[in-house]
């Protein structure tokens, strides 16, 4: 089970913002995707759950490109996005229907596993209401169950942070690390630096289109020449290298 | 930026946008099957007038004052305000009278035109029915006016925390309007205008005094006018779409046993449930239904009958075709593992569900009323095949250009 990007050129129209982005996010691993606003982690983001479609190089999953099997490259895939998306129409329960449905899980395995998540992130009293009128952090945790009650190979998690509050955040961490264990492949891009420090195994520093360093914290400290650096010192002195070549 | 500059951008804003929909509106076959409709009408209140005799009946008074009492709920305050102005205007908080009095201005002479229109309409049934003079008429028509601008002036005072208890107030409010239309058809037209004026002035000092005390309620206030906006929208929609028309979705328990066998594909699940719980579309649906069952069941022969069923059959396909764009924005739909061929599959079984419904109501109106008469056959089975098309080659020919 692994995310492959590979030489990836790309974005929304025939200017790239995306510039050769090559990364890898295997098995049992959460790679954290860090950059500032407008850096291209959207963008990438995007192109891996296929709304965009790369101008060159090329994305795989377990070696499967969407063009070429785009049912079981999607098969493989859960999305979280950065704001809640949910449909107007449709009940809190009728979201996780639609997503067994979807992802042709097993009824009743699934249920069960929505079930604890729902206990876990207090919504079990609301199957009947529309989630579209929920605050932020209540949808986000809609987001949560639907994108982790399909036991995914694949997760790409966009900015979760935002808007939960410190117990959901905590039960996100938790998930996140049992999902890992069990095998699947995380890719998270936050801004929340001292979370991704504390949680991530690997790092994906995106600057202006372009990788500006990958590796784990150890290696991360090297390329920037000191060993006591935390992620955050890494961040902001790599935008600020990154202003003075502007 | 001084307000009366912020009301005249408003208000040319909103009128490019009343101009670019009317568009849309004039140009649909919606019109002619409504000018039909007003020619029917037309030709039935005209045989009514003709009839009435000499005398006035006892019953003309009241019905009179019930619809003018009701014509003075038509036309509703436009303030133009938006969401955003509730912190973006929060500085301009106590100039915001200034603003209201200009968007009452505007109001009022929307309405006194649309009182007009109605007067008009009424003359023939007051000058004739009731024997009135012109110049009584006219004296009328500027009761309604003063009248109107009186319900007005209460709904900008409303934009007001005062300690007057709504309910109370605009009972006896109403209880007045209607005091004064029955003085002035029942009793004395010169006294209903002297009352009407004292209720005009009566009202704009209320304003006066609760603009005073500057606490401008915003969220009514935006409440209002977006309320407004969507009755507005909701109209041209049945014409063209709107983008606002989104939210609105009401749960709609009752309905849930149609939606049991949904669950064999995504798309239907979805489109069945958007159909039903969004007023935009299912609104749409039963308002023109209703509109072509009332047409049809005075229909005076069957080729009308039938014009008419395929009109609206016509209609309410090619209106509900943008319930299949609906989802398009949902990046969930996008990124589901599942064979694209079934959206369209399943637009297309919902939409003939939808369609076949219609027909039978139609044709049950259409074919019943007659009691069954052999060229009525016609009907169910020309706008059967109608159906057809429209789920077929229309359909393909909607997606193909819009995806």
């Amino acid at each position: 089970m692994t995310l492959k990007i590979n030489g990836l050129v790309g974005g929304y129209s025939r200017i790239p913002v995306l510039k050769d982005i090559s990364f890898e996010v295997n098995s049992g691993q959460l790679v954290g995707l860090i950059g500032l606003n407008g850096a291209g982690k959207s963008t990438t983001i995007n192109h891996i759950i296929g709304l965009l479609e790369p101008q060159k190089g090329n994305i795989t999953i377990d070696d499967i490109k969407l063009k070429d099997n785009p049912k079981a490259y999607k098969g493989k895939l859960a999305y979280m996005p950065e704001m809640p998306v949910l449909y107007q129409e449709l009940t809190l329960k009728e979201h996780l229907e639609l997503t067994i449905m979807a992802y042709n899980l097993d009824p009743a395995d699934t249920w069960k596993r929505a079930n604890e998540l729902l206990k876990t992130f207090r919504l079990d009293n609301k199957l009947d209401w529309f989630p579209a009128n929920f605050s932020k952090g209540m949808r986000q945790k809609v987001m949560i169950v639907c994108a982790f009650m399909t036991k995914a190979q694949v997760y790409v998690i966009d900015e979760p942070f935002l808007g939960l509050d410190p117990l959901a955040t905590r039960d996100l961490l938790n998930l996140v690390d049992t999902e890992k264990k069990r095998g699947a492949a995380i890719l998270m891009s936050t801004h929340v630096l001292s979370t991704a420090q504390e949680y991530c195994d690997y790092f994906v520093l995106l600057h202006q289109g372009k990788i500006r360093a990958q590796g784990d914290l150890e290696e991360l400290r090297s390329i920037f020449n000191d060993k006591q650096a935390s992620l955050t010192d890494i961040y902001l002195g790599m935008t600020q290298d990154g202003h003075a070549n502007e | 930026m001084p307000m009366n500059e912020i009301w005249n951008r408003r208000l040319k804003k909103y009128q490019s946008m009343l101009l670019r929909y009317s568009k849309y509106i004039l140009n649909d076959h919606f019109v002619l099957a409504l000018l039909f409709f007003a020619g029917g009408l037309g030709l039935a209140y005209s045989n009514f007038v003709r009839n009435l005799p000499q005398k006035a009946f006892w019953w003309e008074q009241p019905i009179l004052i019930i619809i003018l009492f009701l014509l003075l709920h038509v036309g509703k305050l436009a303030s133009l305000l938006e969401e955003a102005d509730k912190i973006f205007l929060l500085p301009k908080d106590y100039q915001m009278k200034d603003y209201l009095k200009l968007a009452l201005k505007h109001s009022t002479l929307v309405s006194c035109a649309t009182q007009l229109i109605c007067m008009l309409v009424l003359a023939p049934f007051i000058l004739r029915g009731l024997q009135w003079s012109f110049g009584m008429w006219c004296t009328l028509l500027v009761v309604q006016c003063l009248l109107k601008l009186s319900c007005l002036t209460l709904v900008v005072t409303s934009a007001y925390d005062t300690n007057v208890k709504q309910f109370l107030q605009q009972f006896c409010f109403r209880l007045t309007l209607l005091i004064v239309l029955a003085v002035g058809l029942y009793l004395n037209l010169i006294l209903s205008l002297l009352f009407s004026l004292i209720l005009a002035v009566v009202t704009n000092y209320f304003f006066n005094k609760a603009s005073q005390r500057h606490v401008f309620k915003w969220n009514d206030v935006v409440v209002y006018e977006k309320g407004r906006l969507m009755t507005l929208y909701r109209f041209i929609n049945m014409f063209t779409d709107v983008p606002q028309i989104v939210g609105q979705t009401k749960r709609r328990k009752i309905f849930d046993f149609l939606l049991r066998s949904t669950s064999g594909n995504i798309y239907l699940f979805l489109y069945s449930r958007s159909f039903i719980r969004q007023s935009s579309f299912s609104g749409l649906f039963l308002r023109l239904l209703f509109l072509a069952g009332i047409i049809i069941f005075f229909s005076p022969n069957y080729l009308f009958s039938l014009l008419i069923a395929c009109l609206f059959l016509y209609l309410i396909g090619i209106q509900l075709f943008g319930l299949y764009l609906t989802f398009e924005d949902n990046v969930f739909t996008h990124i589901y593992p599942i064979d694209e061929s079934q959206q369209s599959f399943a637009f297309k079984k919902l939409l003939r569900k939808i369609l076949l419904l219609a027909w039978i109501i139609l044709n049950v109106i259409a074919v019943a009323k007659p009691l069954f008469k052999v060229e009525y056959l016609l009907i169910p089975v020309i706008s059967l095949g109608e159906i057809y098309l429209i789920t077929g080659i229309f359909l393909r020919n909607y997606i193909k250009k819009n995806t």
